[in-house]
C-alpha cells in the first residue's frame, strides 16, 4: 500500500497516463489502476472524482456524458493537449526520482 | 428471473442519492457521477453472483459513506458551497421578514384594537407611555418570531428541509411555489392596509392620528434594534458551518 502523501502525488500522472491509451471513466480507472499495480494502488471514490474534477478545470483532460453499451450514461474523460504536456513533465520528474533512487540501492562495489 | 425479495435496486440508488444531496458539497453532476459508478460497481458484483440487495450494500459501503466523500468533493465545489449558504441565507431572511412581519402586525393590531376595546382614551394619557407600550408589544412579536424560527429549521430542520428539497425538484411545482410566494409576500401589506381602514372605522380619523404618532416611535425603536440581532444571528450561523465544513 502506498501512503497517502504518495497516492496524492501520483494520482495525476496515473490518471494522466492511462488516458493516453483511450478516454476512460472513474470506475474503470478505479479497476486498471488496481489491475495494473497488482492490487497495491488502491483508490477510493471520494479521492478520485475530485482530483478529475480539478484537473478539468486545468484543462488537462476533458468530459462528456455519452450513453454507455450497458445503455446507462456514463462520465468519459479523454486527454487534452495540455494533459499530454503535463505528462511530459511529470514523466521528467518521476524519472528523475526513480533513477536517483536506483543508483543508490545498487549494490556498491566495495573499495576495500 | 428476479429475486423474490421486494428489495427494489432503483428504489434503493435514489435514497442513497437523496441522502448525499443533502450536502451542499455535491453539485447534481457529480451525484450522476457518483450514481453512475454506484451501478457499474453493482453490476460487476451481480456477476459475481451476489443479490440486487447484498451488490447495493457491498458498492455503497465501498464508495463511502457521505461524511467522507464530504470534505474531498467540498475542496473542489467551494463556489458552490458559498452559493448554497447565500441561497439559505436569503430563504431565512425572507421567512423570518415574513414571519416578524406578520407576526408584528397581528399582535401591534390586536393590542391596538384591544385598547380601543377596553375603552383606552388614546388622546388624554399622552405619547410616552403609548409608544412604550407598542414598543413591548413589537418586542414581543419580534421575540416569538425569532422562537418560531428557530423551531421551524432546528426542531422542524430535517424534516422540513428534505420536504422544501423534494418540492423544489419537481419542475410542476414552480408555478404553484411562485404563487403561494407571491401571495405571501403580498399578506402583509394587505393585513397592514386592511387592520389600518377597520382602525379608522373603529376608533374614528382624530384619534388615530393620535395613535399613528407613538406606533411611529416605536417603529424607529424596532428598526433600530431588530438588526443588531437579526446580523449578528447570521454571522454566529455562518461561523458556526463554516467550522463544520473545514473539519
Amino acid at each position: 500500500m502506498l501512503t497517502k502523501e504518495l497516492v496524492a502525488a501520483s494520482t495525476v500522472p496515473l490518471v494522466l497516463s492511462v488516458l493516453t491509451q483511450g478516454e476512460s471513466y472513474g470506475y474503470e480507472l478505479i479497476q486498471r489502476v488496481r489491475e495494473l499495480s497488482g492490487g497495491r494502488i488502491e483508490w477510493t471514490e471520494g479521492m478520485l472524482y475530485p482530483v478529475l474534477h480539478w484537473m478539468e478545470d486545468e484543462d488537462l483532460i476533458e468530459s462528456e456524458w455519452r450513453e454507455a453499451e450497458t445503455g446507462r450514461k456514463r462520465k468519459y474523460y479523454r486527454l487534452r493537449k495540455e494533459g499530454r504536456k503535463a505528462l511530459q513533465d511529470e514523466q521528467q520528474q518521476w524519472l528523475t526520482v526513480h533513477e536517483t533512487l536506483t543508483k543508490l540501492w545498487k549494490p556498491q562495489p566495495r573499495l576495500t | 428471473m428476479e429475486t423474490t425479495t421486494s428489495f427494489d435496486l432503483n428504489r434503493a440508488i435514489q435514497q442513497w442519492r437523496e441522502n448525499l444531496a443533502q450536502s451542499p458539497a455535491f453539485r447534481s453532476e457529480n451525484l450522476n457521477e457518483l450514481e453512475s459508478h454506484l451501478r457499474d460497481s453493482v453490476a460487476t458484483l451481480q456477476t459475481s453472483g451476489l443479490s440486487a440487495e447484498e451488490a447495493f450494500l457491498v458498492a455503497a459501503n465501498r464508495i463511502g459513506k457521505g461524511s467522507a466523500l464530504e470534505p474531498e468533493f467540498g475542496k473542489v465545489n467551494g463556489q458552490t458551497i458559498w452559493l448554497d449558504r447565500l441561497f439559505w441565507m436569503l430563504i431565512g431572511y425572507q421567512v423570518w421578514g415574513f414571519v416578524s412581519g406578520a407576526i408584528g402586525l397581528v399582535t401591534g393590531n390586536a393590542f391596538l384594537l384591544g385598547l380601543h376595546g377596553v375603552g383606552y382614551d388614546f388622546k388624554s394619557h399622552g405619547h410616552t407611555i403609548l409608544a412604550a407600550l407598542f414598543t413591548l408589544v413589537h418586542l414581543a412579536g419580534f421575540a416569538g418570531s425569532l422562537a418560531l424560527c428557530w423551531w421551524l429549521f432546528y426542531r422542524k430542520g430535517k424534516r422540513f428541509g428534505r420536504w422544501l428539497n423534494r418540492l423544489l425538484y419537481r419542475r410542476a411545482t414552480w408555478v404553484l411555489a411562485f404563487v403561494t410566494l407571491y401571495l405571501l409576500s403580498l399578506s402583509i401589506p394587505l393585513i397592514s392596509g386592511g387592520t389600518l381602514t377597520l382602525l379608522i372605522t373603529a376608533v374614528g380619523r382624530e384619534t388615530v392620528g393620535e395613535i399613528v404618532l407613538p406606533q411611529s416611535y416605536s417603529s424607529i425603536i424596532m428598526h433600530l434594534t431588530t438588526p443588531v440581532v437579526f446580523i449578528g444571528l447570521t454571522l454566529f450561523l455562518a461561523r458556526k458551518r463554516l467550522r463544520v465544513s473545514q473539519a
